[in-house]
């Protein structure tokens, strides 16, 4: 009897360990999902070409920008399409596993010019939100950027 | 009505019962969003930290409109400041995006006067939170404020 109640612990441990490992894996899993497509997204940025970008923001996707302005998929693939980058990079590109969701955080550097054609030099801080759609895609909801007050 | 028929109306009706339970589903949580939203700000303004222990899940991040990130320790710790001292606080123009049943995202805007780690500071920012349900509980996973141009 002493026997059977160890060989029964031993398993129910087996199998949250298990269980564990496989959230974990999961995570990770997630994490580098969203970071390969972070960096598809300032690909799109080193190419100025928006299409890599327009099939990775979801329908409802909004975008604030740092000086407050909030504008929809559509807007922000329109401003994309007029800036004219020259150099862009990310620095400290953090990604978080929640349940169904995914937080990018980091910084934003670039130069060119934005899409009224003045010069653009941005140091901002993001944060992007995304969530694993119906179909299995992550798709990027919300996109937040500040300035870094230097 | 041939059997077929009424196998076709009853699918119908249910496929009906089922998309109006989704959107109330949804609508209700848009709305408590909303309330959380509020909550949220006036635990702020007490300096009381056990809401933000209740609902800030793991992983939690806040990037303020100053430049700083803070981590769900570092949020926690700067309420229990009590230094920090808010004079006036509010948000409005609360609006929510719901993404299935267990991810949204809510937009506000949040004018504030408090003095906080012994400097005074006052502004208008526009703020984008993401919330998760986490076993039915609504929990914040990030917060990002920046300032609103000329306010």
């Amino acid at each position: 009897m002493k026997r059977m109640w160890m060989w029964c612990l031993v398993g129910l441990l087996s199998l949250g360990s298990a269980a564990l490992s496989q959230d974990n894996s999961a995570r990770s899993g997630t994490e580098k999902a969203v970071a390969a497509l972070e960096q598809q997204w300032l690909q799109s940025q080193k190419t100025n070409n928006p299409d890599l970008v327009a099939p990775l923001l979801a329908d409802k996707f909004v975008n604030t920008a740092r000086d407050g302005k909030v504008t929809g998929k559509a807007e922000s693939l329109a401003a994309a399409k007029a800036t004219k980058y020259e150099a862009v990079a990310y620095d400290d590109l953090k990604v978080t596993a929640f349940l169904h969701a995914a937080i990018a955080t980091g910084v934003f550097k670039a130069k060119g010019t934005d899409s009224l054609g003045k010069p653009l030099d941005t140091h901002e801080r993001f944060t992007d939100t995304w969530v694993k759609m119906p179909n299995g895609q992550w798709q990027c909801i919300a996109s937040h950027q500040s300035s870094i007050e230097m | 009505m041939t059997t077929r028929g009424t196998a076709l109306v009853f699918i119908a009706a249910l496929s009906c019962v089922a998309l109006s339970v989704n959107l109330h589903a949804q609508g209700d949580a848009a709305q408590q969003i909303k309330e959380l939203q509020q909550q949220s700000r006036d635990a702020q303004m007490k300096n009381d930290a056990s809401w933000a222990q209740q609902h800030l899940a793991d992983g939690f991040v806040a990037g303020n409109s100053w430049g700083d990130w803070e981590t769900k320790d570092e949020f926690i710790k700067d309420l229990e400041n009590k230094t920090n001292k808010w004079k006036s606080g509010s948000i409005s123009e609360v609006q929510v995006a719901t993404f299935g049943s267990n991810t949204a995202v809510s937009h506000y805007t949040f004018t504030y006067d408090a003095e906080l780690r012994g400097t005074h500071r006052a502004r208008t920012v526009i703020c984008s939170d993401t919330w998760i349900n986490d076993s039915g509980t609504w929990k914040t996973a990030a917060t990002h404020c920046s300032m609103v141009k000329g306010k």
